[in-house]
C-alpha cells in the first residue's frame, strides 16, 4: 500500500542496492557549517510569540491608510462580502478542477457558470475552466493559433500589450521556431493603426492587441482584426473584462479569442497573484482550446448534470500532443470573479464598468485643467498617462507624504515614457479622494 | 489493399493511394467523435503523423502508410465522423476513408501486409 513509510528491513534493502552504509551519506555533499545541530539551542518562539511578531510587522503596513492609484494590470475593487462567504465554504476549498471530477457535481456546476459568464462578457461561444492568469492567457492563445495555422511562423503582437505578459509571451514562445513582430504605437502609446496594418500578411498566425492597452487607452480593433480575417491570420484581444460592460465585446469587435485577466471581478490584490486567466473563443476553434472544458450533459435518468469534456486534448491522454501542458486552472479564484459577477448582475456589471470610466474622466479632465500637467489623448477605460515636467521620485514621494500611492511609474518599462505615471481610477475612488488627489498634485513645486 | 502494423490500410490505383484505418482498429477506439485531416498539397513521409482520430475517451495518430503528397481529404467526415465505423475500409464518397496520396516510392509498398498477414496480427 502506498503512502506507508520503510521500515527497517527495506531500508537495509534500500542502501544495499546503493552500497552505502547509512542514509546520512546520501547527504555528506551538504557542507558541514550549513548543518544545524540538534537538539537546537533555541527552540524558537511559541505559537503565541510567533503571531504578535507576524502581527507587529503587519502592523508596519501602511497600505490601508493610503489612497493607491496603482493600476497596471491589477486593480483595486469594492469585494462584495458574498465572494468570501462562499469562497471560504470547505467545498469550494481548492483550487484545482477535482480529481474524480463527476463525482464534484457542485464543484463542475459552478466551473461551467464561470465558463458561462465569460462568454457572456466577450460574446464568444465557448471558454474554459481558466488559466493561471492574463499573462498566460495571451501565451497559450497564440500557441492555439499556432496549432490552428500549423506552417505559419510569424505572430503580430502590439507594443502596448503590457509588458508582463510580452515577457511571459516570449518566454512561451522561445521553444518554438516563430517570430514575434511587435506592432507599432503613436506617440500617446496607442497603436498606430496606419503602420501597423501592412504589417499584416497572411504568413502570420495569429494577431494580438491589448484594449484598453497597458496605458489605459481603447485602441481601434477593427480595421487591423477586419485585414486579419481576410488574410486567415486569427485575431486575439486581451481585456480588463470590466471594460466589457461599457465597450464592445471582442466578439463584436471580430475578435477569434478573448484572453484576460478576471481578477477585476471579485479578486483581492495580493502581490501578483493568486489570479484567474480566462481565454474564450469562436465554436470553430474548440478543438485547439487549451485547458480544461466543463459541458453540461443528461444523466442515465435525465437529470442535468456536468461533466468534464473534450477531454482527448488534454495531456493524460494526448500527452506531448496535449493542446497545453499546463492543464491547472484556477477554480477558486475564478469561482470569486463568478461570485462577484453574479452579485453585481447585467446591469451592475454596466454601472459599475461606467463609475470607473466616469471617476477615471473625471480625475483626468481635472489634472488637465491645472495646466503645468500633460495628459495624452485619446479614449479610455479606467486608467491613463499623466506626464509631470519633474523628476518621478521628488512626484512619488510628494504624494506619498499626503498619504496618497499617486501611479505606476512607466519610465521602468518604456524609458521614452520616463516621467510618466500611469494611474488607475476605479469605483473604489470617491469625489473626495479625488479632488485631494488634484489638490495635492497642485501643490507640487514643478 | 495493404495493411501497416499501426493498423492503416491503403487501396493503390496506378500512382494514387486512398488511405483509412482498419475495422479492427477502429473498434478499438470507440465511438470516433472528431476527425482532424492533413492538408490538401502536404507531402507527409511514410510513419509520420498524417491525421487524428479522436473518440470520447481517445485520441489516437494515423500514420502515413508509405510517403506521398496529400492530393484529396475525405472531407464529409469532418460533420460526419460515424462514416468511419460505418464503413471503415471504404472508399467510396460516404464512407470511412480518410485522404488520398500521390505516391512517392511505389516501392515503399512491398513492406506492406496483405489482409491476410494483417489478420493474423491482429487476431
Amino acid at each position: 500500500m502506498d503512502f506507508i513509510s520503510n521500515g527497517t528491513v527495506q531500508i537495509q534493502q534500500m542502501l544495499q542496492t546503493l552500497g552505502i552504509a547509512s542514509v546520512q551519506q546520501l547527504f555528506q555533499s551538504i557542507p558541514q557549517q550549513l548543518l544545524v545541530e540538534k537538539p537546537l539551542a533555541d527552540d524558537g518562539m511559541s505559537e503565541y510569540e510567533g503571531k504578535l511578531h507576524m502581527q507587529q510587522i503587519a502592523g508596519r503596513n501602511r497600505f490601508q491608510d493610503c489612497a493607491s492609484y496603482l493600476g497596471a494590470g491589477a486593480y483595486e475593487h469594492h469585494l462584495p462580502a458574498l465572494v468570501e462567504a462562499v469562497c471560504s465554504k470547505s467545498e469550494f476549498l481548492t483550487a484545482y478542477t477535482p480529481y474524480q471530477a463527476e463525482a464534484s457535481q457542485g464543484m463542475l456546476q459552478s466551473i461551467f457558470e464561470f465558463q458561462s459568464v465569460i462568454c457572456a462578457l466577450t460574446g464568444m461561444n465557448l471558454a474554459n475552466a481558466s488559466l493561471y492568469d492574463g499573462a498566460t492567457a495571451c501565451a497559450e492563445a497564440l500557441l492555439m493559433a499556432m496549432r490552428l495555422c500549423s506552417g505559419k511562423n510569424k505572430v503580430l503582437i502590439s507594443s502596448a500589450l503590457h509588458p508582463h505578459y510580452r515577457g511571459v509571451v516570449e518566454n512561451y514562445l522561445e521553444a518554438h521556431q516563430l517570430q514575434i513582430v511587435w506592432l507599432p504605437l503613436r506617440a500617446n502609446g496607442a497603436l498606430d493603426i496606419e503602420n501597423s496594418l501592412p504589417l499584416i500578411e497572411a504568413e502570420s498566425a495569429a494577431l494580438l492587441l491589448q484594449s484598453p492597452n497597458f496605458f489605459g487607452l481603447m485602441e481601434e480593433c477593427e480595421p487591423l482584426f477586419a485585414k486579419a480575417k481576410q488574410l486567415g491570420v486569427l485575431s486575439i484581444l486581451c481585456a480588463n473584462p470590466l471594460a466589457y460592460g461599457i465597450y464592445a465585446s471582442a466578439g463584436e469587435l471580430g475578435a477569434d479569442i478573448a484572453v484576460g485577466d478576471a481578477q477585476p471581478f471579485g479578486i483581492p490584490l495580493q502581490f501578483g497573484g493568486p489570479y484567474a486567466g480566462y481565454i474564450a473563443c469562436r465554436a470553430s476553434l474548440m478543438r485547439q482550446m487549451p485547458g480544461r472544458i466543463v459541458g453540461e450533459t443528461l444523466d442515465a435518468e435525465g437529470r442535468r448534470g456536468y461533466v468534464l469534456t473534450l477531454q482527448a486534448r488534454e495531456q493524460q491522454i494526448r500527452r506531448e500532443k496535449a493542446t497545453s501542458n499546463i492543464c491547472t486552472n484556477q477554480a477558486l479564484a475564478a469561482l470569486a470573479a463568478l461570485v462577484a459577477l453574479l452579485w453585481y448582475g447585467k446591469e451592475g456589471v454596466k454601472a459599475l464598468a461606467l463609475t470607473n470610466f466616469q471617476r477615471a474622466s473625471y480625475l483626468r479632465a481635472r489634472l488637465g485643467e491645472l495646466g503645468a500637467l500633460h495628459l495624452d489623448s485619446g479614449p479610455i477605460f479606467n486608467e491613463f498617462v499623466v506626464q509631470f515636467p519633474a523628476d518621478l521620485k521628488h512626484v512619488t514621494a510628494h504624494f506619498r507624504s499626503h498619504g496618497i500611492e499617486p501611479g505606476v511609474d512607466l519610465g521602468r518599462y518604456y524609458p521614452e515614457k520616463s516621467g510618466c505615471l500611469l494611474i488607475a481610477v476605479t469605483e473604489t475612488k470617491s469625489q473626495a479622494l479625488l479632488d485631494r488627489y488634484v489638490q495635492v498634485a497642485s501643490k507640487l513645486k514643478l | 489493399m495493404k495493411y501497416t502494423e499501426t493498423h492503416e490500410w491503403i487501396e493503390v490505383t496506378g500512382l494514387e493511394g486512398i488511405v483509412g484505418v482498419s475495422a479492427y482498429a477502429q473498434n478499438e477506439l470507440g465511438e470516433i467523435v472528431y476527425v482532424e485531416l492533413p492538408k490538401v498539397g502536404v507531402q507527409i513521409a511514410k510513419g509520420q503523423e498524417a491525421a487524428v482520430l479522436e473518440s470520447t475517451k481517445a485520441a489516437a495518430d494515423v500514420y502515413a502508410p508509405v510517403t506521398g503528397t496529400v492530393t484529396e481529404v475525405n472531407s464529409g467526415l469532418n460533420e460526419n465522423p460515424e462514416r468511419i465505423a460505418q464503413a471503415p475500409e471504404g472508399t467510396g464518397p460516404e464512407q470511412g476513408w480518410l485522404f488520398k496520396l500521390r505516391l512517392s516510392d511505389p516501392a515503399q509498398l512491398n513492406d506492406l501486409m496483405d489482409a491476410v498477414a494483417y489478420k493474423k496480427t491482429v487476431s
